[in-house]
Protein backbone atom coordinates (compact mmCIF):
# COMPACT_ATOMS: atom_id res chain seq x y z
CA UNK A 1 0.00 0.00 0.00
CA UNK A 2 1.39 3.42 -1.33
CA UNK A 3 1.54 6.20 1.49
CA UNK A 4 2.50 9.59 0.29
CA UNK A 5 2.41 12.54 2.99
CA UNK A 6 3.08 16.38 2.10
CA UNK A 7 3.16 17.98 5.64
CA UNK A 8 3.58 21.82 6.97
CA UNK A 9 4.00 22.71 10.70
CA UNK A 10 5.49 25.50 12.03
CA UNK A 11 6.40 26.20 15.40
CA UNK A 12 8.47 28.67 17.08
CA UNK A 13 11.87 27.40 16.55
CA UNK A 14 10.73 25.04 14.22
CA UNK A 15 9.50 23.98 11.00
CA UNK A 16 8.07 20.68 9.75
CA UNK A 17 7.96 20.52 5.89
CA UNK A 18 7.98 16.60 5.19
CA UNK A 19 7.72 15.27 1.59
CA UNK A 20 7.94 11.55 1.42
CA UNK A 21 6.53 8.24 -0.40
CA UNK A 22 6.65 4.87 0.30
CA UNK A 23 5.43 1.04 0.36
CA UNK A 24 3.98 -0.37 3.25
CA UNK A 25 5.27 -0.03 7.33
CA UNK A 26 7.23 2.46 7.43
CA UNK A 27 9.60 3.73 10.29
CA UNK A 28 10.95 7.54 10.97
CA UNK A 29 14.15 8.07 12.12
CA UNK A 30 15.65 10.74 13.21
CA UNK A 31 17.75 12.34 16.30
CA UNK A 32 15.76 13.89 18.81
CA UNK A 33 13.73 16.99 18.16
CA UNK A 34 13.59 16.21 14.47
CA UNK A 35 9.95 16.10 13.88
CA UNK A 36 9.27 12.28 13.94
CA UNK A 37 6.57 13.34 16.35
CA UNK A 38 5.25 15.90 15.26
CA UNK A 39 4.37 13.92 11.62
CA UNK A 40 2.76 11.32 13.23
CA UNK A 41 0.41 14.09 15.34
CA UNK A 42 -0.01 15.54 12.06
CA UNK A 43 -1.31 11.83 10.47
CA UNK A 44 -3.25 11.49 13.28
CA UNK A 45 -5.08 15.08 13.18
CA UNK A 46 -4.21 15.84 16.82
CA UNK A 47 -1.84 18.65 15.28
CA UNK A 48 -3.81 21.11 12.76
CA UNK A 49 -1.71 20.94 9.96
CA UNK A 50 -1.10 22.32 6.42
CA UNK A 51 -0.46 19.51 3.36
CA UNK A 52 -1.85 15.85 2.94
CA UNK A 53 -1.64 12.58 3.58
CA UNK A 54 -2.66 9.96 0.95
CA UNK A 55 -3.22 6.12 0.88
CA UNK A 56 -2.96 4.08 -2.18
CA UNK A 57 -3.56 7.47 -4.09
CA UNK A 58 -6.60 8.23 -2.39
CA UNK A 59 -6.56 11.14 0.54
CA UNK A 60 -6.61 9.94 3.85
CA UNK A 61 -8.53 11.65 7.13
CA UNK A 62 -7.63 11.17 10.90
CA UNK A 63 -10.60 8.97 10.96
CA UNK A 64 -8.12 5.90 8.86
CA UNK A 65 -5.21 6.49 11.33
CA UNK A 66 -4.73 5.66 14.82
CA UNK A 67 -1.65 7.09 17.53
CA UNK A 68 -0.25 5.53 20.38
CA UNK A 69 1.81 8.35 21.76
CA UNK A 70 5.04 7.56 23.61
CA UNK A 71 3.90 7.59 27.09
CA UNK A 72 0.45 6.19 26.44
CA UNK A 73 -1.85 6.29 29.19
CA UNK A 74 -4.99 4.95 31.02
CA UNK A 75 -7.34 6.87 32.48
CA UNK A 76 -6.68 6.57 36.06
CA UNK A 77 -10.35 5.97 37.16
CA UNK A 78 -11.19 3.30 34.87
CA UNK A 79 -10.25 -0.44 35.37
CA UNK A 80 -8.35 -1.54 31.91
CA UNK A 81 -11.00 -3.54 31.03
CA UNK A 82 -13.46 -0.69 31.13
CA UNK A 83 -10.94 1.28 28.93
CA UNK A 84 -10.79 -1.66 26.65
CA UNK A 85 -15.03 -1.86 26.19
CA UNK A 86 -15.15 1.78 25.71
CA UNK A 87 -12.57 1.92 23.10
CA UNK A 88 -14.36 -1.18 22.00
CA UNK A 89 -17.68 0.58 21.26
CA UNK A 90 -15.98 4.13 20.62
CA UNK A 91 -13.90 1.87 17.13
CA UNK A 92 -16.77 -0.68 16.93
CA UNK A 93 -14.26 -3.09 17.01
CA UNK A 94 -13.49 -6.35 19.55
CA UNK A 95 -10.52 -5.87 21.67
CA UNK A 96 -8.30 -8.88 21.89
CA UNK A 97 -6.51 -9.56 25.45
CA UNK A 98 -2.96 -9.34 23.48
CA UNK A 99 0.04 -8.21 24.94
CA UNK A 100 -0.90 -10.37 28.43
CA UNK A 101 -3.54 -7.15 29.58
CA UNK A 102 -5.56 -10.53 30.33
CA UNK A 103 -3.85 -10.18 33.90
CA UNK A 104 -4.65 -7.19 34.76
CA UNK A 105 -7.99 -6.07 33.24
CA UNK A 106 -9.29 -5.39 36.64
CA UNK A 107 -6.71 -2.84 37.67
CA UNK A 108 -7.38 0.79 37.42
CA UNK A 109 -5.41 3.22 35.12
CA UNK A 110 -3.62 4.67 38.34
CA UNK A 111 -2.54 1.37 39.19
CA UNK A 112 -0.83 0.37 36.00
CA UNK A 113 3.34 0.93 35.73
CA UNK A 114 4.18 2.77 32.08
CA UNK A 115 4.83 -0.70 30.57
CA UNK A 116 1.48 -1.65 31.69
CA UNK A 117 -0.32 0.99 30.29
CA UNK A 118 1.95 0.75 27.26
CA UNK A 119 0.33 -2.52 26.61
CA UNK A 120 -3.14 -1.84 27.30
CA UNK A 121 -3.29 0.80 24.66
CA UNK A 122 -1.38 -1.44 22.68
CA UNK A 123 -3.40 -3.79 22.50
CA UNK A 124 -6.77 -1.68 21.61
CA UNK A 125 -4.82 -0.24 19.08
CA UNK A 126 -3.76 -3.61 17.68
CA UNK A 127 -7.28 -4.83 17.80
CA UNK A 128 -8.45 -1.86 15.37
CA UNK A 129 -8.30 -1.97 11.84
CA UNK A 130 -6.73 1.13 11.11
CA UNK A 131 -3.33 2.40 10.04
CA UNK A 132 -1.47 2.85 13.04
CA UNK A 133 0.83 5.40 13.75
CA UNK A 134 3.82 4.10 16.89
CA UNK A 135 5.27 7.25 18.32
CA UNK A 136 8.54 5.07 20.52
CA UNK A 137 6.06 1.71 20.69
CA UNK A 138 9.02 -0.12 22.60
CA UNK A 139 10.10 2.44 24.77
CA UNK A 140 8.31 0.83 28.07
CA UNK A 141 7.79 -2.33 26.94
CA UNK A 142 9.60 -5.73 27.98
CA UNK A 143 11.19 -8.20 25.57
CA UNK A 144 8.49 -10.55 25.44
CA UNK A 145 5.57 -8.11 25.21
CA UNK A 146 8.47 -6.29 22.58
CA UNK A 147 8.61 -9.27 20.52
CA UNK A 148 5.05 -9.71 20.63
CA UNK A 149 4.19 -6.47 19.58
CA UNK A 150 6.49 -6.93 16.48
CA UNK A 151 4.31 -10.26 15.86
CA UNK A 152 1.29 -8.56 16.02
CA UNK A 153 2.08 -5.45 13.63
CA UNK A 154 3.02 -8.04 10.82
CA UNK A 155 1.10 -7.37 7.39
CA UNK A 156 -0.12 -4.77 9.09
CA UNK A 157 -0.08 -0.93 7.68
CA UNK A 158 1.80 1.37 9.97
CA UNK A 159 4.61 4.28 10.38
CA UNK A 160 6.67 4.12 14.17
CA UNK A 161 9.36 6.65 15.32
CA UNK A 162 11.27 5.09 16.77
CA UNK A 163 15.03 5.25 18.17
CA UNK A 164 15.49 1.81 18.13
CA UNK A 165 14.65 0.04 14.49
CA UNK A 166 16.41 -3.25 14.80
CA UNK A 167 13.49 -5.37 16.26
CA UNK A 168 11.04 -4.21 12.64
CA UNK A 169 14.07 -5.69 10.31
CA UNK A 170 11.44 -9.14 9.75
CA UNK A 171 8.59 -6.38 9.28
CA UNK A 172 10.60 -5.51 6.22
CA UNK A 173 9.56 -1.99 7.35
CA UNK A 174 10.30 1.44 4.53
CA UNK A 175 12.88 3.90 6.64
CA UNK A 176 12.30 7.81 6.32
CA UNK A 177 14.78 9.59 7.79
CA UNK A 178 13.77 12.84 8.96
CA UNK A 179 15.95 15.68 9.82
CA UNK A 180 15.50 19.33 11.09
CA UNK A 181 11.45 18.70 9.82
CA UNK A 182 12.50 17.27 6.87
CA UNK A 183 12.84 13.78 4.52
CA UNK A 184 16.75 13.42 4.16
CA UNK A 185 16.30 10.07 2.81
CA UNK A 186 13.89 7.55 2.44
CA UNK A 187 15.58 3.54 2.33
CA UNK A 188 14.50 0.19 2.29
CA UNK A 189 14.16 -2.24 4.61
CA UNK A 190 17.62 -4.07 3.25
CA UNK A 191 19.25 -0.50 4.00
CA UNK A 192 18.12 -0.81 7.69
CA UNK A 193 19.53 -4.37 8.29
CA UNK A 194 22.91 -3.86 6.91
CA UNK A 195 23.02 -0.52 9.17
CA UNK A 196 21.87 -2.68 12.28
CA UNK A 197 24.37 -5.65 11.72
CA UNK A 198 27.07 -2.78 11.98
CA UNK A 199 26.65 -0.68 15.23
CA UNK A 200 28.59 2.11 16.01
CA UNK A 201 29.51 1.45 19.39
CA UNK A 202 26.79 -0.33 20.75
CA UNK A 203 24.62 2.87 18.99
CA UNK A 204 23.08 3.77 16.02
CA UNK A 205 25.38 6.40 14.50
CA UNK A 206 23.91 9.40 12.98
CA UNK A 207 24.58 12.82 10.71
CA UNK A 208 28.24 11.07 9.64
CA UNK A 209 30.48 11.28 6.76
CA UNK A 210 30.43 7.88 6.17
CA UNK A 211 29.99 6.23 2.38
CA UNK A 212 27.27 3.89 3.41
CA UNK A 213 25.61 6.10 5.51
CA UNK A 214 21.55 4.49 4.96
CA UNK A 215 18.71 6.80 5.62
CA UNK A 216 21.10 8.66 7.77
CA UNK A 217 22.66 5.99 10.12
CA UNK A 218 26.23 4.68 9.13
CA UNK A 219 26.41 0.95 8.25
CA UNK B 1 -19.89 9.20 20.08
CA UNK B 2 -22.22 11.12 22.00
CA UNK B 3 -23.66 8.52 24.27
CA UNK B 4 -19.86 6.94 24.69
CA UNK B 5 -18.48 10.19 25.59
CA UNK B 6 -21.49 11.10 28.37
CA UNK B 7 -20.94 7.66 29.91
CA UNK B 8 -17.37 7.83 30.04
CA UNK B 9 -17.26 11.01 31.49
CA UNK B 10 -19.99 10.50 34.29
CA UNK B 11 -17.69 7.27 35.19
CA UNK B 12 -14.29 8.63 34.87
CA UNK B 13 -14.42 12.52 35.66
CA UNK B 14 -17.22 12.78 37.96
CA UNK B 15 -16.03 11.03 41.00
CA UNK B 16 -12.97 12.31 40.71
CA UNK B 17 -11.72 14.67 43.62
CA UNK B 18 -11.96 17.94 42.20
CA UNK B 19 -15.64 17.65 40.76
CA UNK B 20 -16.82 15.71 44.01
CA UNK B 21 -15.54 18.45 45.95
CA UNK B 22 -17.17 20.96 43.98
CA UNK B 23 -20.30 19.25 44.49
CA UNK B 24 -20.18 18.72 47.92
CA UNK B 25 -19.45 22.41 48.76
CA UNK B 26 -22.74 22.86 46.49
CA UNK B 27 -24.76 20.63 48.58
CA UNK B 28 -23.72 22.90 51.63
CA UNK B 29 -24.33 25.77 50.10
CA UNK B 30 -27.84 24.47 48.92
CA UNK B 31 -29.03 22.73 52.21
CA UNK B 32 -27.77 26.54 53.25
CA UNK B 33 -30.04 28.28 51.42
CA UNK B 34 -33.08 26.39 51.55
CA UNK B 35 -32.51 26.89 55.25
CA UNK B 36 -32.71 30.85 54.76
CA UNK B 37 -36.78 29.93 53.73
CA UNK B 38 -38.95 30.86 51.80
CA UNK B 39 -39.24 34.55 51.81
CA UNK B 40 -38.64 37.00 48.87
CA UNK B 41 -35.06 37.87 49.40
CA UNK B 42 -33.64 34.10 50.60
CA UNK B 43 -35.71 32.75 46.90
CA UNK B 44 -33.47 35.47 45.08
CA UNK B 45 -30.35 34.47 46.93
CA UNK B 46 -30.76 31.30 46.44
CA UNK B 47 -31.06 31.99 42.70
CA UNK B 48 -27.89 34.13 42.20
CA UNK B 49 -25.72 31.52 44.49
CA UNK B 50 -27.46 28.37 42.65
CA UNK B 51 -26.30 29.84 39.26
CA UNK B 52 -23.15 30.52 40.56
CA UNK B 53 -22.13 27.25 42.05
CA UNK B 54 -23.11 26.44 39.01
CA UNK B 55 -21.41 28.17 36.77
CA UNK B 56 -18.22 27.08 38.73
CA UNK B 57 -18.51 23.54 38.89
CA UNK B 58 -19.87 23.59 35.07
CA UNK B 59 -16.76 25.69 34.07
CA UNK B 60 -14.29 23.33 36.23
CA UNK B 61 -15.94 20.12 35.58
CA UNK B 62 -15.95 20.85 31.60
CA UNK B 63 -12.35 22.12 31.67
CA UNK B 64 -11.32 18.76 33.44
CA UNK B 65 -13.68 16.45 31.04
CA UNK B 66 -12.04 17.29 27.95
CA UNK B 67 -8.29 17.76 29.22
CA UNK B 68 -9.09 14.14 30.79
CA UNK B 69 -9.55 12.73 27.15
CA UNK B 70 -5.74 13.37 26.65
CA UNK B 71 -5.27 10.59 28.98
CA UNK B 72 -5.61 7.57 26.78
CA UNK B 73 -9.16 8.48 24.89
CA UNK B 74 -8.26 11.62 22.47
CA UNK B 75 -6.68 9.60 19.91
CA UNK B 76 -9.41 6.56 20.07
CA UNK B 77 -11.87 9.41 19.45
CA UNK B 78 -10.30 11.01 16.84
CA UNK B 79 -9.70 7.70 14.76
CA UNK B 80 -13.67 6.79 15.70
CA UNK B 81 -14.70 10.00 14.40
CA UNK B 82 -12.38 12.87 13.66
CA UNK B 83 -12.10 15.79 14.58
CA UNK B 84 -15.48 17.92 13.99
CA UNK B 85 -17.37 15.09 15.43
CA UNK B 86 -15.38 14.23 18.46
CA UNK B 87 -15.48 19.07 19.14
CA UNK B 88 -19.11 18.34 18.72
CA UNK B 89 -19.86 15.25 20.67
CA UNK B 90 -17.70 16.40 23.83
CA UNK B 91 -19.85 20.09 23.58
CA UNK B 92 -22.69 18.68 23.92
CA UNK B 93 -21.44 15.49 26.41
CA UNK B 94 -20.30 18.60 28.64
CA UNK B 95 -23.01 20.95 28.50
CA UNK B 96 -25.38 17.31 29.61
CA UNK B 97 -23.11 16.69 32.38
CA UNK B 98 -22.70 20.06 33.57
CA UNK B 99 -26.59 20.66 33.62
CA UNK B 100 -26.89 17.23 35.43
CA UNK B 101 -24.05 18.89 38.02
CA UNK B 102 -26.01 21.57 38.12
CA UNK B 103 -29.73 19.67 38.69
CA UNK B 104 -27.56 17.52 41.65
CA UNK B 105 -26.75 20.98 43.39
CA UNK B 106 -29.99 22.11 42.96
CA UNK B 107 -31.66 19.44 44.39
CA UNK B 108 -31.39 19.60 48.18
CA UNK B 109 -32.94 23.51 48.05
CA UNK B 110 -35.65 22.25 44.90
CA UNK B 111 -36.57 19.30 47.86
CA UNK B 112 -36.52 21.06 50.65
CA UNK B 113 -38.44 24.57 49.30
CA UNK B 114 -39.94 23.42 46.02
CA UNK B 115 -39.54 26.26 44.41
CA UNK B 116 -38.24 26.02 40.86
CA UNK B 117 -36.52 29.04 39.96
CA UNK B 118 -33.22 28.62 41.81
CA UNK B 119 -32.93 25.09 39.61
CA UNK B 120 -33.79 27.26 36.39
CA UNK B 121 -31.53 29.85 37.09
CA UNK B 122 -28.66 27.15 37.49
CA UNK B 123 -29.20 24.83 34.58
CA UNK B 124 -29.28 28.67 32.64
CA UNK B 125 -25.83 28.76 34.37
CA UNK B 126 -24.13 25.61 33.82
CA UNK B 127 -24.81 25.93 30.07
CA UNK B 128 -22.54 28.53 28.49
CA UNK B 129 -20.24 28.11 31.65
CA UNK B 130 -19.61 24.48 29.86
CA UNK B 131 -18.85 25.98 26.73
CA UNK B 132 -16.25 27.94 28.28
CA UNK B 133 -14.71 25.15 30.39
CA UNK B 134 -14.62 22.72 27.43
CA UNK B 135 -12.72 25.46 25.25
CA UNK B 136 -9.94 25.72 28.62
CA UNK B 137 -9.90 22.32 28.34
CA UNK B 138 -8.61 22.37 24.68
CA UNK B 139 -6.08 25.07 25.02
CA UNK B 140 -4.78 23.86 28.99
CA UNK B 141 -3.89 20.13 29.28
CA UNK B 142 -2.08 20.26 32.97
CA UNK B 143 -4.10 23.38 33.70
CA UNK B 144 -6.98 23.41 32.40
CA UNK B 145 -8.73 23.27 36.07
CA UNK B 146 -7.15 26.11 37.56
CA UNK B 147 -7.36 28.32 34.10
CA UNK B 148 -11.40 27.19 34.13
CA UNK B 149 -11.11 28.61 37.96
CA UNK B 150 -9.21 31.80 37.19
CA UNK B 151 -11.92 32.44 34.33
CA UNK B 152 -15.00 32.08 36.86
CA UNK B 153 -13.29 34.29 39.38
CA UNK B 154 -12.96 36.90 36.97
CA UNK B 155 -16.10 36.85 35.34
CA UNK B 156 -18.31 36.58 38.47
CA UNK B 157 -16.44 38.39 41.38
CA UNK B 158 -14.05 40.37 39.57
CA UNK B 159 -16.66 41.75 36.91
CA UNK B 160 -18.64 43.12 39.66
CA UNK B 161 -16.01 44.36 41.94
CA UNK B 162 -14.40 46.42 38.79
CA UNK B 163 -17.96 47.65 37.80
CA UNK B 164 -18.92 48.95 41.68
CA UNK B 165 -15.54 50.48 41.73
CA UNK B 166 -16.14 52.14 37.77
CA UNK B 167 -19.96 53.35 38.93
CA UNK B 168 -17.76 55.21 41.57
CA UNK B 169 -15.63 57.54 39.35
CA UNK B 170 -17.70 57.21 36.28
CA UNK B 171 -21.17 59.06 35.82
CA UNK B 172 -22.76 55.42 34.79
CA UNK B 173 -26.39 55.79 33.75
CA UNK B 174 -29.14 52.82 33.97
CA UNK B 175 -28.38 52.14 30.20
CA UNK B 176 -24.53 51.67 30.73
CA UNK B 177 -25.15 49.38 34.15
CA UNK B 178 -27.92 47.32 32.09
CA UNK B 179 -25.77 47.11 29.06
CA UNK B 180 -22.78 45.63 31.49
CA UNK B 181 -25.31 43.09 33.18
CA UNK B 182 -26.31 42.18 29.56
CA UNK B 183 -22.32 41.82 28.49
CA UNK B 184 -21.68 39.26 30.62
CA UNK B 185 -23.25 35.92 30.55
CA UNK B 186 -22.75 34.46 33.85
CA UNK B 187 -25.46 37.46 35.17
CA UNK B 188 -28.12 36.84 32.57
CA UNK B 189 -29.52 33.43 34.02
CA UNK B 190 -30.37 35.32 37.46
CA UNK B 191 -31.39 37.93 36.44
CA UNK B 192 -34.25 35.96 33.61
CA UNK B 193 -34.78 33.45 36.76
CA UNK B 194 -35.20 36.88 39.10
CA UNK B 195 -37.80 38.20 36.75
CA UNK B 196 -40.25 34.86 37.28
CA UNK B 197 -39.97 35.29 41.16
CA UNK B 198 -39.68 39.36 41.39
CA UNK B 199 -42.25 40.58 39.09
CA UNK B 200 -41.28 44.53 39.78
CA UNK B 201 -37.60 43.60 39.51
CA UNK B 202 -36.96 45.13 43.03
CA UNK B 203 -34.36 43.27 44.18
CA UNK B 204 -32.33 44.55 41.25
CA UNK B 205 -32.33 48.26 42.32
CA UNK B 206 -32.26 51.16 39.94
CA UNK B 207 -31.72 49.10 37.37
CA UNK B 208 -35.20 46.99 37.53
CA UNK B 209 -36.86 50.34 38.39
CA UNK B 210 -35.43 51.57 35.09
CA UNK B 211 -36.63 48.13 33.51
CA UNK B 212 -39.53 47.84 34.19
CA UNK B 213 -40.49 51.78 33.56
CA UNK B 214 -39.09 51.42 29.96
CA UNK B 215 -39.77 47.54 28.74
CA UNK B 216 -42.51 45.63 31.23
CA UNK B 217 -41.73 42.96 32.46
CA UNK B 218 -42.47 40.88 29.36
CA UNK B 219 -40.46 42.64 26.91
CA UNK B 220 -37.63 42.48 29.80
CA UNK B 221 -37.75 39.07 29.83
CA UNK B 222 -37.78 38.24 26.30
CA UNK B 223 -34.63 40.50 25.97
CA UNK B 224 -32.84 39.51 28.70
CA UNK B 225 -33.65 35.82 27.11
CA UNK B 226 -32.36 37.18 23.47
CA UNK B 227 -28.73 38.19 24.61
CA UNK B 228 -28.52 34.99 26.09
CA UNK B 229 -29.47 32.75 23.51
CA UNK B 230 -27.13 35.16 21.52
CA UNK B 231 -24.50 34.42 23.74
CA UNK B 232 -25.07 30.69 23.42
CA UNK B 233 -24.65 31.06 19.88
CA UNK B 234 -21.17 33.38 19.67
CA UNK B 235 -19.60 31.24 22.50
CA UNK B 236 -20.87 28.27 20.58
CA UNK B 237 -19.24 29.59 17.55
CA UNK B 238 -16.00 30.79 19.11
CA UNK B 239 -15.67 26.68 20.73
CA UNK B 240 -16.14 25.62 16.69
CA UNK B 241 -13.22 27.79 15.41
CA UNK B 242 -11.17 26.94 18.35
CA UNK B 243 -11.73 23.01 17.93
CA UNK B 244 -11.07 23.47 14.63
CA UNK B 245 -7.88 25.34 14.77
CA UNK B 246 -6.21 24.23 17.89
CA UNK B 247 -3.34 21.47 18.48
CA UNK B 248 -4.91 18.98 20.58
Amino acid sequence: MEVEVSLRKRFRGFSLELDASWSGPALFLGPNGSGKSTALRCMAGLYKCNGWVKIGGRPASEREFLYVPPAPRVPPTLTVEEYLNHVSEVLDVDVKPILGVDGFLKKRGSELSSGMAARVVLAAALSSGKALLLDEPLLYLETSARLELVRALRGRLFVAATHDPSLFIPLEPAVVQISEGRAAAVGSWASLKALVLRRCGGELCVGEEEPKAVAGYVA
Amino acid sequence: MLRNIVLSTLRRDVYTKPVAALLAVGWAASVALASLGSTFAAVVTAINMLSLISSLVAMVGSAIFTAGDREGLLEVYLSGGGRPRYAAARLVANAVVSALLALAVSAPYVAVRQIAAPLAAALLASVPSSIVGTVLGLAYSNRAALAAVVVWAALALLYDVVVAFLSLILPLGDVAILAIQLANFLKLPSILATTAVDPYLLTLGPLGDFITAHWGLGLAQAAVGSVYAAWLIALVLFYTDTARRMDL
